[in-house]
């Protein structure tokens, strides 16, 4: 494959000496969309937040191993040669259950971008309208953009989320189960989002549904007990009963 | 925005340990037995033998009284309606309650005095004309100060507990009196018990309400409820105003410091009793 | 049947508080009645002078007192407040910002009377050293003093607004290279209109009820206010005053109409609050995912 956009290497983290990953070494190709899949508890959720070291947010957090990112065509170590804030930005993420903040729509979107001060006033607006056009948002809130973001239904407000990290112009996309608290109409919207969005950003995202995975995932890696145990390409998904078989052997 | 922050925090903190380094530089050189028991031996006046004339002992001994008085009147009351509010209370009744709960807390306590002294006019006009201020009365209208305090503090204890703990009981067939008395009581003691600490910190305290309702500036330590009697906050207010000599304005220093340490101990164990519990289910996630 | 009772029980508890409330503003009705139900009577006690001997018993100076005293305390008060709570929230270190907040706790279990007691010794000979006029015991040192009492519970309550609400948008923000003051100063405070205004409202109506900082540190002369440096009585001090100095009947009136005046003030700061404040955060969530 072309040079990967992510690379781990004897990834293992664990939280108050218990540990969760265990040994992960991955690489994610760029401008595809990779699916994290396995049984609860199995840590794909800590492997998604180990990208933008969101782990470190929470107590008793201790890691080891490299990761690096693809930035600005070179492979930058995530903790040694890249500023905290730079690396979130680069890699954007988007959790489980909305969390707009409790501000108005636009505000919503200017927030994050006034922390990047070599944007003009102006700048930052074209960004927000860029941003929501790109997550297909634009035109069900252009006309109510001081309104609050609470109003928003919950697949509006995940695409507002996905917007907010959008502005930004990152490089890599995490997505926490990006459709599990939304009805399968507002789900197959950000699918279809994704699809397109793929062609411009890096995806990896976690998901419990192996609809999700067979629909839009060009790989799956499967992790069980905080290991990897296999990853699938696309032509392997296609192939009937392949992925099914896998899952009910690990689950 | 940053620089202001640095400012106004740094301003406060001037201010308080100015505040708590003066009485601690005017206060402790004072501190001594003389201090409380004045010319009599502390043996006697504790036993209530002899009368302390020059020392703060009877105004300690005051406050620790009505502390005790008004905490056995409104402890029961408070932690009841507490308990009514958070469990059996719905509805419009619940609304009407509960901003009677906040009225009481927001009234100023100079308006609780007078309320007791109010009670000594009619009473001194209508059924018993002996009536007059004393601690019982202040006693009840501290408690009345305090009260929404507790109720407060015992309801949002109740009402905070997870719906994990709320739903135990009944689900042991449990009846909605034994989930309290067995389940939230003991699940929410921590909490409630802090608030009833805090409580005592402001009965004790408190000034205003004593003014108007019978204390005075020497009066020896209360033999019965209907006594008049002295209190630390009272014993500092006067003095400040009225000292007559050197050794006054001691006993004031002295007094001010003793009512500091003893609010800032109240301050303490309650401070403690939270930070214990917050440990405890921090680390039991 | 033992449910019964102690439903009962409880219940008579809760009407025995109401009982309290409401008899506290009967009794000040009852008391302040037969000089406010005469026209001479009402224009009497509103009146701006206050001379007991000479049967004057306007009690305007003493309103005029209260609210400008617990006006500029707030004035003072709330930029600092604002300003501890953003310097707790973020915009400094862990362990100042930890100590600052302990030791903002530790201040609202210091007494009302400590904070006159000190006044007097302290803060009284400088202002009258600085100023050269008056005694020092005027409005301005007692709203000095004053704003010190207010601060404590103002930061508590926007503190626990502004951290509930910290505790929601954490991840989110963190998630988007924000540190936490950036956090503070685009999310937070942009978001706590409402807070502090119900801190506001808190403080004023502290300052409001307190008498024993006015009766000790503001001068206690039954005058209106021409400026920071007059000595002014407040209502409550009034209330302390007049019952110590044991005069006429009359005069006892108004101090009922003094205390049914701050009934009502309180009264209608508890319902402001109420309306705006209502347990916070709760209106935000009614709006949740409209469909």
């Amino acid at each position: 494959m072309q040079t990967p956009v992510i690379s781990m290497a004897n990834l293992s983290v664990a939280f108050f000496g218990r540990t969760v990953l265990n040994g992960i070494d991955l690489e994610i190709p760029g401008n595809s969309i990779t699916i994290i899949i396995g049984p609860s508890g199995s840590g794909k959720t800590t492997l998604l937040r180990a990208v933008n070291r969101l782990n470190e947010e929470f107590a008793g957090c201790s890691s080891s191993g490299t990761i690096w990112i693809e930035v600005s065509g070179t492979m930058a170590d995530i903790y040694a040669d890249l500023h905290l804030s730079k690396l979130r930005r680069v890699a954007g993420m988007v959790f489980q259950s909305p969390n707009v903040f409790p501000l108005s729509i636009r505000k919503n979107l200017l927030a994050p971008l006034k922390v990047m001060h070599s944007l003009s006033r102006s700048q930052r607006h074209e960004r927000m309208e860029q941003a929501l056009k790109e997550a297909e948002l634009w035109d069900e809130v252009c006309d109510r953009l001081d309104d609050s973001a609470l109003t928003l239904s919950g697949g509006q407000q995940q695409r507002l989320c996905l917007a907010r990290a959008l502005a930004l112009s990152p490089r890599i996309l995490l997505l926490d189960e990006p459709t599990a608290s939304l009805d399968v109409r507002s789900a197959a919207k950000i699918e279809e989002l994704l699809m397109k969005l793929k062609e411009r950003y890096t995806i990896l995202a976690v998901s419990h549904s192996i609809r999700q995975v067979k629909h839009i995932a060009d790989r799956a890696v499967i992790l069980s007990a905080g290991q990897m145990i296999k990853t699938l390409e696309r032509r392997e998904l296609e192939t009937p009963g392949l992925l099914e078989g896998l899952v009910d052997e690990i689950f | 925005m940053t620089f202001f922050s640095w400012l106004a925090a740094g301003i406060v903190m001037t201010a308080v340990f100015i505040l708590i380094g003066y009485l601690l530089i005017k206060g402790l050189p004072i501190m001594s037995p003389a201090l409380f028991f004045g010319d009599t031996p502390w043996r006697a006046a504790v036993m209530g033998i002899e009368p302390v004339f020059d020392g703060i002992y009877p105004a300690v001994a005051g406050t620790f009284i009505l502390i005790a008085c008004s905490s056995f009147i409104a402890i029961p009351v408070g932690v009841f309606c507490g308990i009514y509010l958070a469990e059996y209370a719905r509805g419009p009744l619940k609304n009407i309650f509960s901003f009677m709960v906040d009225l009481l807390s927001g009234m100023p306590s100079i308006v609780m005095g007078l309320f007791g002294f109010a009670l000594i006019l009619l009473m001194r006009r209508t059924l018993y004309a002996q009536a007059n201020t004393s601690i019982l009365l202040s006693s009840a209208c501290i408690a009345l100060l305090i009260l929404p305090y507790l109720i407060r503090m015992t309801q949002v204890a109740l009402e905070s507990l997870p719906e994990s703990t709320r739903l135990l009981g009944p689900s042991l067939g449990y009846t909605r009196w034994q989930n309290i008395w067995h389940v939230l009581l003991p699940a929410s003691s921590t909490a409630t018990f802090s608030g009833i600490i805090l409580s005592i910190g402001r009965a004790a305290e408190d000034t205003a309400v004593i003014m108007l309702t019978g204390v005075v500036a020497n009066a020896g330590i209360p033999r019965a409820l209907s006594d008049k009697f002295e209190a630390l906050p009272f014993s500092i207010f006067y003095l400040t105003a009225e000292h007559r000599d050197e050794l006054e304005l001691q006993r004031a220093f002295g007094s001010a410091l003793v009512l500091l340490t003893l609010t800032a101990t109240l301050f303490l164990i309650s401070y403690c009793i939270q930070r214990r519990f917050k440990r405890r289910w921090e680390l039991g996630e | 049947m033992l449910e019964k009772w102690i439903e009962r029980v409880l219940f008579v508890s809760m009407l025995f508080c109401a009982l309290c409330i409401t008899a506290v503003f009967g009794f000040l009705v009852y008391f302040s009645c037969p000089l406010l139900s005469n026209a001479r009577g009402l224009a009497g006690i509103f009146s701006s002078v206050w001379k007991p001997f000479i049967g004057e018993f306007g009690i305007l100076p003493m309103l005029a007192g209260t609210f400008s005293l617990a006006f500029l305390a707030l004035v003072l008060a709330c930029p600092l407040a604002i300003g501890i709570t953003c310097f707790i929230q973020g915009l400094a270190p862990a362990r100042p910002a930890n100590a600052v907040r302990s030791l903002v706790y530790f201040m609202t279990s210091i007494p009302t009377v400590i904070y006159g007691f000190v006044a007097v010794f302290v803060l009284v000979p400088i202002i009258r050293d600085t100023f050269n006029r008056g005694a020092g015991f005027c409005l301005m040192t007692s709203a000095i003093t004053l704003s010190m009492l207010i601060i404590p519970t103002m930061v508590i309550t926007l503190e626990a607004d502004m951290r509930q609400r910290a505790e929601e948008v954490r991840l989110g923000a963190r998630s988007l290279g924000l540190t936490p003051a950036q956090e503070l100063l685009w999310i937070l405070l942009p978001c706590s209109g409402r807070g502090i205004v119900v801190a506001m409202v808190l403080g004023f109506g502290r300052a409001v009820g307190d008498t024993l900082v006015a009766l000790m540190v503001a001068g206690n002369a039954p005058v209106i206010p021409q400026s920071l440096l007059d000595s002014i009585r407040t209502l409550t001090a009034h209330i302390a005053l007049v019952v110590a100095t044991d005069s006429q009947d009359q005069a006892y009136y108004s101090i009922f109409a003094a205390g049914l005046l701050l009934f009502l003030i309180m009264a209608l700061l508890t319902v402001l609050i109420r309306t705006i404040g209502g347990r916070f955060g709760q209106r935000e969530k009614r709006h949740e995912r409209a469909s």
